[in-house]
This record gives C-alpha cells, sequence and structure tokens, in this order.
C-alpha cells in the first residue's frame, strides 16, 4: 500500500495539536490566566518563548489552553453533527417514501439559511459559552452527513447481502446499524474530519467577535480580539494564535483529503 | 421421512405493480415440499420461480404484492402472520441461500462476525460459544482450515468457498426448509457438482428439507427425488424427477429437457 503524504502530514499535525492540548498542564509552567503587569508585551525569549500579551500572561501558554479549546469544540460540534446526520441519513435513505421526503425539505430549508448568521443569532439569544458554541455548531452543521449516509445508504440497500441479512431474521435496526453504515461510513469519515476543521475555523470566528468562548479562558479567537488593541506594537500576539488556527485547519484538511483520497473507488492503483 | 408436506403453497397469486402497469409474476402456483426430501423447482428465468420462494418468507420487493393464495409451513399460514413474527422464521426455520455468494456476503465483516452474528440473532449464545459453533459449522460445509477463515474477509475467498459459508450461516440456526435460489449458477461446473454433494450430505445430516431453484434440468435430476416445473407464473407439472425425466408429459418440460446438451447425440 502506497503511503499518503497527505494523511502522514495531516495526522502529525492533527496528532502534536491533540498531545499538546491534552498534555497542556506537564507542558507549560506558567498559569493561562496568570495576570503579571511586569511581564506586559514581552517580545519572544526563552522565558517566554512566544511572549507576553497586554497583561503580562504566557503566550504559548495562552495557545496550547486555548487549544484545549478549539479542539474540543472541534470533536463535539461534529459529534453532534455526525450523531443527527447519521440517524436522519439513514432513516431517510432506508425508508425512502415519505420519510424521505420530509427529511430532505427540512435539510433544503435548513441548507436556505446563512448557518454563520444562524449561529450568531442563536448565540446572541442562549448566550455564549463554550457549550453553547458546541451545540449550535453541531446543529447547524449535519446536514452534509445526512446526505452522504442517505446517498451511500440508497445504492447499498439495494445490494444482495441486505436482502441475504433479512432473510436470516435481521430486523431493520440491525440491517442499517449492522450492514448498511459500516458499509456507507468511507465518505463520512471524510467529511467528518473536514467538518472538525470547518468547527475550529466558526468557532475561533465567534469567539473573535466577542460570542464564542469568553474571556478569561483563553481561546484561539479570543487572543486575537485581545491582540487587535495591541497589533502596532506586539506582532507576536497576532501571529501565533492566527498561525495556530492556519496549521490546525490545514492539518485537518490535509487529513481529510488524504482519507478521500485512500477512500475513492476512481483512484488508480 | 414423514408424508405430509412441510411446505404447502396453494393457488399463490403474486403481482409486481410499477407505475400504474400490474404484470402477474405468479398466477396460481400450487406447490407441496414433503418433509426431508429435495424438490427441485425449475422453470426459465421470468417464470416465478424466485417470486414464489420469495413468498415463503414474504420477502418480496415493495413493488410486489402477494393477491391471493394460501402457505402453509410447519402447520402454519404465512400469509396471516405479522412482521415480528416471520422475523423469528427467517433464518431460525426458513433460511435461503442465494445466486451470487460474492454478493451475499456484507464485504466489511469477516466471516466469522457474519456466522457468529447470525448465531446469536437467534440463539442468544456467547460470544465464544458462538464462536465455536461457527467454527464446527465451517468443519461442517467442508471448509479446510475453517479456523483460519474465520478471520478472512469475503473477497479473499473464491466463489465456491463464499457458497459454502453462505449455507453454513442458512443452516446455523439447525432450518426446517432451507431454499436454495439458483445456488450453483455462480459457480463452475467441478463447484457446482460439490455444492449439489453438500446440499444433500445436510439433508440427511440435519434431516433437512430443500426447496433447490434452479433453471437447469440436470442439477435437478443430480439430487432432487421430486420436481415441479414452472412456466409463466403456474406450475405445469409436479411428480418423481425419475418419472418426469423419462416420460415428460408437458410439452414445455419435454422442451426443457432437450435443451440439456448430451454427450452420445451430435
Amino acid at each position: 500500500m502506497k503511503i499518503n503524504k497527505f494523511i502522514v502530514f495531516g495526522s502529525l499535525i492533527v496528532g502534536t495539536m491533540c498531545v499538546s492540548a491534552i498534555f497542556a498542564p506537564a507542558i507549560s509552567k506558567y498559569d493561562p490566566a496568570g495576570v503579571n503587569l511586569e511581564n506586559a508585551l514581552m517580545p519572544p525569549s526563552p522565558a517566554h518563548i512566544m511572549g507576553t500579551d497586554s497583561l503580562g500572561r504566557d503566550l504559548f501558554t495562552r495557545m496550547i489552553y486555548g487549544g484545549r479549546v478549539s479542539l474540543s469544540v472541534g470533536f463535539v460540534a461534529v459529534g453532534i453533527a455526525v450523531v443527527i446526520g447519521l440517524v436522519l441519513g439513514s432513516l431517510a435513505g432506508y425508508y425512502g417514501g415519505w420519510i424521505d421526503s420530509v427529511i430532505c425539505r427540512f435539510i433544503d430549508i435548513m441548507l436556505c439559511f446563512p448557518a454563520f448568521f444562524l449561529m450568531l443569532s442563536v448565540i446572541a439569544m442562549v448566550g455564549p459559552n463554550i457549550f453553547n458554541v458546541m451545540v449550535v455548531i453541531g446543529l447547524t452543521s449535519w446536514t452534509g452527513v445526512a446526505r452522504l449516509i442517505r446517498a451511500e445508504i440508497l445504492s447499498l440497500k439495494e445490494r444482495e447481502f441486505v436482502e441475504a441479512a433479512r432473510a436470516t431474521g435481521a430486523s431493520d435496526f440491525r440491517i442499517i446499524v449492522r450492514h448498511l453504515i459500516p458499509n456507507g461510513i468511507g465518505p463520512v469519515l471524510v467529511s467528518v474530519v473536514l467538518g472538525i476543521a470547518g468547527a475550529i475555523l466558526v468557532e475561533a470566528a465567534l469567539s473573535f467577535l466577542g460570542l464564542g468562548v469568553q474571556p478569561p479562558t483563553a481561546s484561539w479567537g479570543n487572543i486575537l480580539t485581545e491582540a487587535k488593541s495591541t497589533l502596532g506594537i506586539a506582532w507576536w500576539i497576532t501571529v501565533f494564535p492566527g498561525l495556530a488556527i492556519l496549521v490546525t485547519v490545514l492539518g485537518y484538511n490535509l487529513l481529510g483529503e488524504g482519507l478521500r483520497e485512500r477512500f475513492n473507488p476512481h483512484r488508480k492503483g | 421421512m414423514k408424508d405430509e408436506p412441510l411446505l404447502e403453497i396453494k393457488d399463490l397469486h403474486v403481482d409486481f405493480r410499477q407505475d400504474g402497469k400490474t404484470v402477474e409474476a405468479v398466477r396460481g402456483a400450487d406447490l407441496k415440499v414433503l418433509e426431508g426430501e429435495i424438490l427441485g423447482l425449475v422453470g426459465e428465468s421470468g417464470s416465478g420461480k424466485s417470486v414464489t420462494a420469495l413468498s415463503v418468507t414474504r420477502l418480496l420487493p415493495a413493488s410486489a404484492e402477494i393477491e391471493r393464495g394460501e402457505i402453509l409451513f410447519d402447520g402454519r399460514e404465512i400469509l396471516k402472520l405479522s412482521e415480528e413474527q416471520l422475523r423469528r422464521i427467517r433464518g431460525a426455520q426458513i433460511s435461503y441461500v442465494f445466486q451470487d455468494p460474492a454478493t451475499s456476503l456484507n464485504p466489511v465483516f469477516t466471516i466469522g462476525e457474519q456466522l457468529i452474528e447470525t448465531i446469536r440473532l437467534h440463539h442468544g449464545s456467547k460470544q465464544g460459544d458462538a464462536f465455536d459453533i461457527a467454527v464446527d459449522l465451517l468443519k461442517d460445509v467442508g471448509m479446510p482450515s475453517s479456523k483460519e477463515m474465520m478471520f478472512s474477509y469475503p473477497h479473499q475467498l473464491s466463489g465456491g468457498m463464499k457458497q459454502r459459508v453462505m449455507i453454513a450461516m442458512a443452516v446455523s440456526c439447525k432450518p426446517k426448509l432451507l431454499i436454495a435460489d439458483e445456488p450453483t449458477t455462480a459457480l463452475d461446473v467441478t463447484i457446482q457438482a460439490q455444492i449439489l454433494e453438500l446440499l444433500e450430505k445436510l439433508r440427511e445430516e440435519l434431516n433437512l428439507t430443500v426447496l433447490l431453484i434452479t433453471h437447469d434440468l440436470s442439477i435437478v435430476a443430480q439430487v432432487a427425488a421430486k420436481t415441479a416445473v414452472m412456466q409463466e407464473g403456474k406450475i405445469v407439472e409436479y411428480g418423481d424427477t425419475d418419472l418426469i425425466y423419462r416420460k415428460p408429459s408437458h410439452p414445455y418440460t419435454k422442451k426443457l429437457i432437450d435443451c440439456i446438451p448430451k454427450m452420445s447425440r451430435r
């Protein structure tokens, strides 16, 4: 089997980000919320490898703690989206008829809303915190998963092994869960990985606008907001979170592209 | 061998509806399958053999409808059972072997996983017990190195081996009736003979009743005690295979027999 470079680079980036987020307290000796005004706006140095912000907090520490927020939002939001998408998509694909029509029209309606503004208004109503951000992103991004699994199941359910399973007395639920979803999960996995990148971007954008994770909890988005005011004198506070978002999203996208390549039935060789 | 039918089909009518048009696939089929025998159901494509077979556990596609008739299995009226009751009969008392073993197995699970699933579905036995039962089953259907086979995926097996797995799966719950719908059509001739031998062996060992569906009269002649010939949705001839083979009474049966190439006649 040929090694796919996209998958290797993607996994390396994603893996590094995950490890640094999980072991954040062990990696940095500073407190992410530890204010030290004497050290405010220090440029990168051996003591503070990414410098400090306007309140003298160590930027590197805030970055890796912010990574925790970004990654957990990514995973949980996409997790919610996958559960909703798989359930509705399989029901629509398997049963067809009016169930399919209702679910598909519902998906069409969801797709009509500009998702980001829908999220903004919902967050404005329910209040900004990390939990709401996860739920809102999850509730607005399941349509892709639903349509993918529906399409897969539409073709898979005509295959003979499904009839064979029914002939051995398998129930509809068992056929969907044990036979159809495992066969059609490939494209969904790809969209899940790409979806995590999307969710991280949305979380950063929401936090930047002040509707996401609230200070003093660090997130890449709200570090950027605070960096805005000192952009002229402290470049590092803007550059590092920006880079972190860029590299992480790039990592997930590479991984997603690589997986797409692997699952593509038309690929050569 | 008892002389009462395990399966009795009376005046079965099945219609297919599509775009407002109705096609009658089965028009009044009558059939008796006695316990412990192999009955060969022969006919050309589209004669309604498979539809009749699928009707036995109401596995028909949504576009088909059983218009009227009666199906008695082991004294129970199939057409009056609920979907839930039918599910308990499927696989446990009536099981199927389909034509193409290549597409009848789920490609993403190992042979073992699929066998174990079927066994546990009806017996609720423990994982470990089910594993041992599955290995024994694979041995029974003549799979070499059956333990290793448990961890193989369908694409790693040949067509004949896959069909053996399908048969193992079909008999895993000790059904009374096995419906084999063209079980040898996708296989080459030597493998065909082996699979037919296997069916005959299982019939003896498990006191299995087999409804063997095929378009090939020579296959029926090899294993089936009785033969039913189907044409355009009706059973046109029914009786002992030897008799039908030697003295076909219906012109259609004669034509079918003439279709078998013979070595002697050139």
